[in-house]
């Protein structure tokens, strides 16, 4: 008891390593003015007191909360045990009920001086408010779920970004969906007669893979179609975007009117004699030829063709005449078509590779 | 300091530096010689340049990459780990399996099925020539389409050399191809993976209901409603409806979104007035799926951008090689219509690189080649056949973004347990990645 003065006076006078001293409070707005902190855990109230200070008090009671578990406990020290410090304070386990809590200091702390059980009381009462509303911020977490994402470490963020970085570089997206998409029109994914293709390109893909597919095959029954190919591309030009399959207005060069008009008009009695009669409105005469064409490579794949041919040859007399068949699929098979020549019915077996080349160039 | 001074080192250091740059251009007119020397001698002989370009190929983090160890048994594929799966030896006995399922060869389901890397068309002997017999009967099929044919040929006849060298190792064969990229094969997942998580697997041809959503008290309407462009079938609701509403949790929101019909809820959250993740529910009760999110540009501010319609759009998955990236990957598919819309020419694309998933979304169209642009390279690097005279142009649309996948929980939310999560010890080898 005697020692309790000595200490306050060194702690107070000179030096004491829990003591806070915060600039006063001198505005109106704040409540209160309190300056002087004691950051000891076993202090009461928080200030730096006379009364409040544990180390300057050899009786001394303080209420602590468990930080893991959040049961409140009652430490007590006496003047029988201050001369063995490491049993200075009895830990009293309280009652998780509030007011069972509150009996039971007023019972420990039961004549003691009544500035400590207030205090006591004050702060016990404070604990159990603040572990209330912990309870419920956590349960309200635990029902929202997730609300905290903790945020990357920098040295973690900077690498990522580097990384990422280098993979969009090494990725190479825009090629890659271009070979995918191109892989998927190569290998007929789409059907067909895919919508997403104009026409020109579609046969376009069709003739390279005959060319790198079949044309180990069949060299032989193949002609029909190369010939078929090569009357194409003069009629090639097409109105660019247009992603449509039917064309209104063909440019189609002269060369292959004269030669094929009549040499087809034989023709057409052979084939399909239903649908060559639509074909024969056709004002522009050289596509009748190709989607004349059309109809004899279709023959074989032909039962989708013919049926649709057949359901739409009226509505086709309507439309405009000019109207394509598109090839379906590349049919080796041997036609009786003339080329260039005379307008006979004379077979020409040619190899017309490298002539296709040509035409390729000189466009 | 006197006894490791540089005997050759000029004391002025005006005169050093001078000479330094002297001898440094000419190393570099040296090299620069040397170099257009070669181009020329090549320029006349293109077969110099084959041999030397196919001698020197540069490696790649990608071509180096390392996979974890998986042992042979079953529990192995379901592992959410680095192993590798729908690879030589697995693939060989899967493809048979998958051939003969009817319901896969789907004429109409143009989504993600395409060629596996090249690593797959390895079989070996007869069993190989079945395999590729079989993809040439299916002729509609999605499957391995003949893009198999004509790829796998090519393998064919460089792997049936190889094997008696190689192991029968789970490392992928880094002949063929040193880029990684190429569509996945959705169909090769493997039957442990499926069984792992049934619902999710589930084939069902409905269109999917995506509701989209966002973390509570956040600003990114705008970017809500992008994402609700990019997935059809989807809706944004706004998470909170004032600052003291009720905030609906992810779980309560995911059970009235089930009841309702939806398929799967997409949250979108925000740092710093920015979308940071994206979390994806599998509605009911499905796995969880997070996503961090970075470098977010809106079509807008692309330059050359289209505006999307609503067609509903192709979808390419690339590169998703471990059973991680098959889920992270059907996924992403069950997000989509199963039948796209050809006609609208729209295209996303979630292509995995380094475990980092770039989304983009084109429109696209096929034209023909110009004479000064080069032709499409396959994934081994050499031209492809057939298309020779076919480029597809593609215009960028809509919003993208990369995506990394951080964790994905077994039911909705942390507190569900996890079924994989990120952690930062997995980057520290350069080479392992866990898509």
């Amino acid at each position: 008891m005697a020692s309790d003065e000595i200490v306050w006076h060194i702690i107070n006078q000179q030096f004491c390593s829990f003591k806070l001293k915060l600039p006063g409070n001198s505005s109106s707005h704040q409540k209160s003015t309190k300056s002087n902190f004691c950051r000891n855990e076993h202090n009461v109230t928080g200030l730096c007191n006379r009364q409040s200070c544990p180390l300057a008090n050899s009786r001394y009671a303080t209420i602590r909360a468990d930080p893991a578990t959040g049961r409140l406990y009652l430490y007590i020290k006496t003047t029988e045990r201050s001369h063995m410090p490491n049993k200075w304070w009895e830990k009293i386990r309280l009652s998780g009920n509030y007011t069972k809590a509150l009996q039971q200091v007023d019972e420990r702390l039961i004549y003691w001086p009544k500035f400590l059980l207030h205090k006591c009381k004050q702060r016990l009462t404070r604990l159990t408010q603040v572990r209330v509303r912990a309870q419920r911020l956590a349960k309200e977490q635990e029902r929202l779920g997730e609300t905290m994402v903790t945020r990357m470490a920098p040295k973690v963020r900077r690498r990522e970004e580097t990384r990422e970085r280098k993979a969009e570089a090494a990725a190479k997206i825009e090629r890659a969906i271009e070979r995918e998409l191109v892989e998927r029109l190569r290998s007929g994914a789409y059907g067909d007669r895919p919508l997403n293709v104009e026409e020109n390109v579609w046969k376009k893909v069709m003739r390279g893979l005959e060319q790198s597919k079949e044309g180990v095959l069949d060299e032989d029954l193949d002609q029909g179609i190369e010939e078929e190919d090569e009357e194409y591309e003069k009629e090639y030009e097409r109105e660019p975007g247009m992603a449509e399959e039917d064309a209104d207005v063909e440019f189609v060069s002269d060369i292959d009117e004269s030669d094929d008009e009549a040499g087809d008009m034989e023709e057409f009695d052979d084939w399909l004699g239903g649908q060559s009669g639509d074909e024969d409105a056709a004002s522009d005469v050289a596509s009748d030829a190709a989607s004349d064409e059309d109809e004899q490579a279709s023959e074989d794949g032909d039962g989708d063709e013919g049926d649709d041919g057949d359901d739409t040859a009226a509505l086709k007399k309507k439309l405009d005449s000019l109207k394509r068949k598109r090839p379906t699929a590349p049919v080796p098979k041997a036609r009786k078509k003339p080329s260039k020549g005379p307008k006979t019915n004379i077979e020409y077996e040619y190899v017309p590779e490298p002539a296709q080349r040509e035409m390729l160039l000189a466009k | 300091m006197a006894s490791h001074k540089n005997p050759e080192k000029i004391g002025n250091k005006i005169k050093r530096r001078e000479v330094q740059l002297k001898s440094k251009k000419q190393k570099e007119s040296t090299r620069r010689d040397d170099r257009l020397r070669r181009r020329r001698h090549e320029d006349k002989n293109p077969e110099l340049r084959q041999v030397r370009q196919a001698k020197n190929v540069p490696s790649t983090i990608d071509s180096k990459r390392t996979w974890d160890e998986a042992n042979e048994d079953e529990g192995a594929e379901a592992r959410l780990g680095a192993s590798v799966d729908v690879l030589n030896p697995k693939r060989r006995k899967v493809v048979e399996e998958e051939k003969q399922r009817p319901e896969d060869i789907d004429p109409e389901a143009h989504q993600a099925d395409g060629l596996e890397d090249d690593e797959e068309a390895v079989p070996v002997g007869v069993l190989g020539m079945d395999v590729v017999d079989e993809a040439k009967d299916d002729a509609d099929s999605m499957l391995d389409s003949a893009s198999e044919d004509e790829e796998g040929a090519n393998d064919n006849e460089e792997n049936e050399k190889d094997p008696p060298d190689r192991a029968e190792s789970e490392a992928p064969s880094a002949v063929p191809s040193t880029a990684t990229t190429a569509a996945t094969d959705l169909a090769l997942t493997p039957e442990a993976l499926i069984q792992k998580f049934p619902t999710f697997f589930a084939n069902t041809d409905k269109d999917p209901k995506v509701l989209v959503t966002t973390s509570i008290n956040s600003p990114l309407h705008w970017e809500a409603q992008l994402l609700t462009s990019l997935f059809p079938g989807s809706s944004y609701v706004k998470r909170t409806a004032h600052y003291h509403s009720y905030k609906y949790s992810i779980r309560e929101i995911s059970a009235y979104a089930a009841n309702k019909g939806f398929t799967h809820v997409v949250v979108l959250n925000e740092e710093r007035k920015r979308p940071k993740g994206l979390d994806i529910v599998a509605l009911p009760a499905g796995p969880m799926f997070h996503f961090s999110i970075s470098n977010w540009v809106e079509g807008a501010k692309l330059p050359g951008h289209g505006n999307p319609t609503n067609h509903y759009p192709e979808l390419i998955l690339n590169g998703f090689r471990t059973s991680l990236g098959l889920l992270t990957a059907h996924l992403f598919k069950s997000l989509f219509p199963p039948r796209p819309e050809i006609q609208g020419r729209q295209v996303v694309t979630l292509h995995n690189q380094r475990d980092y998933i770039f989304l983009r979304r084109h429109r696209y169209v096929f034209r023909e080649k110009r004479a000064t642009e080069k032709l499409i390279q396959g994934t081994d690097g050499k031209p492809m056949k057939g298309v020779e005279e076919i480029r597809a142009g593609l215009q960028e649309l809509g919003p993208r973004f990369t995506l990394k996948l951080r964790r994905i929980d077994q039911g909705i939310q942390r507190a569900s347990g996890q079924e994989w999560e990120w952690k930062g010890g997995d980057e520290k080898v350069r080479t392992r990645f866990s898509l």
